[in-house]
């Protein structure tokens, strides 16, 4: 199967990411350069993750410290968020499950049909969301007024 | 036979054949808890016709030691192979849960298997869902295993 390289999957992505924050978030985003050698760690508060089955197995998260994250929720509720909750962690699920619509329709243009599963979300500090061995894992920072966040991509190809 | 009780026999079977070790259910229906302390995590999303996620939350010297037995060697730290495993494991017990929530398992599928590893974390999915979890009790410790199927 030929499949996109990670240069089209991160363009995808930043442009996904970008229509969601214009229409949902309203807050400006800048997508920058993803990371040629991501480290094993990123420094997240709060990652939401959704799982993509089908002619590919993979995993889409969303890492977020803590400021990014309580920003986020924030502008999409349209309220102070101060907590990492229920609420906050609701919003950037809603943020990853969008997200990895984008993605399953720009796959879709490539003849890839993938399905999403429900996303799940970790918050705390020091904890390290693995993949398998083996699969192709692209990280692309992003950046808002109140920080920078990442969006991590592990696929492997069917 | 209940989804439960499928999920105990599923997971004895992989602990018998493929990890050679003996798991004993201990709870049926434990306290529901989503705080985990030095642990790692196997999580597996189902996609298609029934969505939803499998998780077994490992404490680490229960994950060594499981990943001691599966790869037949010492493994005496928190790396790639204790992920690898941990993932392989929820990976395979995914395939069991796909053929028991369809005729052979048609029309779901799984995700890639990723692990959620370090000394305190918080791990949340469906808000509401049918859960059915379970603890098991091994010579190195306890574990437990956690399916959340969307309504």
């Amino acid at each position: 199967m030929t499949h996109p390289e990670a240069a089209e999957l991160a363009v995808a992505l930043a442009a996904g990411l970008q229509e969601i924050f214009v229409g949902m978030v309203m807050l400006d985003i800048s997508a920058l350069p993803p990371l040629a050698e991501p480290p094993r760690l990123l420094p997240a508060q709060l990652t939401s993750s959704i799982g993509l089955g089908g002619a590919i197995r993979g995993a889409l998260a969303l890492h977020c410290p803590r400021a990014v994250a309580l920003s986020i929720a924030g502008a999409m509720l349209g309220i102070e968020v101060e907590e990492l909750d229920a609420d906050t962690q609701d919003a950037i699920g809603e943020i990853a499950n969008m997200l990895a619509g984008h993605l399953k329709i720009a796959l879709a243009a490539a003849g890839i049909a993938v399905h999403l599963a429900v996303p799940t979300t970790v918050t705390g500090a020091g904890y390290r969301i693995g993949g398998v061995g083996g699969a192709a894992r692209l990280v692309a920072p992003f950046h808002i007024a109140a920080g920078e966040f990442w969006v991590e991509l592990l696929i492997a190809w069917g | 036979m209940e989804i439960s009780e499928q999920l105990a026999a599923a997971v004895a079977e992989i602990f018998s054949t493929m990890i050679m070790m003996d798991v004993t259910v201990v709870q049926t229906a434990p306290e529901r808890t989503s705080t985990f302390t030095d642990s790692i995590s196997g999580v597996i999303g189902l996609a298609g016709t029934q969505k939803g996620v499998l998780a077994l939350h490992f404490p680490v010297p229960v994950a060594l030691a499981v990943t001691s037995s599966f790869l037949g060697m010492e493994v005496a730290e928190l790396g790639p192979d204790v992920e690898d495993a941990i993932g392989e494991l929820a990976n395979m017990l995914g395939g069991s849960v796909k053929t028991m929530l369809t005729d052979k398992g048609r029309d779901i599928q799984l995700s890639m298997p990723t692990t959620i590893s370090g000394g305190h974390y918080d791990f949340q999915s469906l808000n509401d869902a049918l859960r059915h979890a379970l603890g098991f009790h091994t010579d190195a410790g306890d574990f437990l295993v956690e399916l959340q199927l969307e309504r």
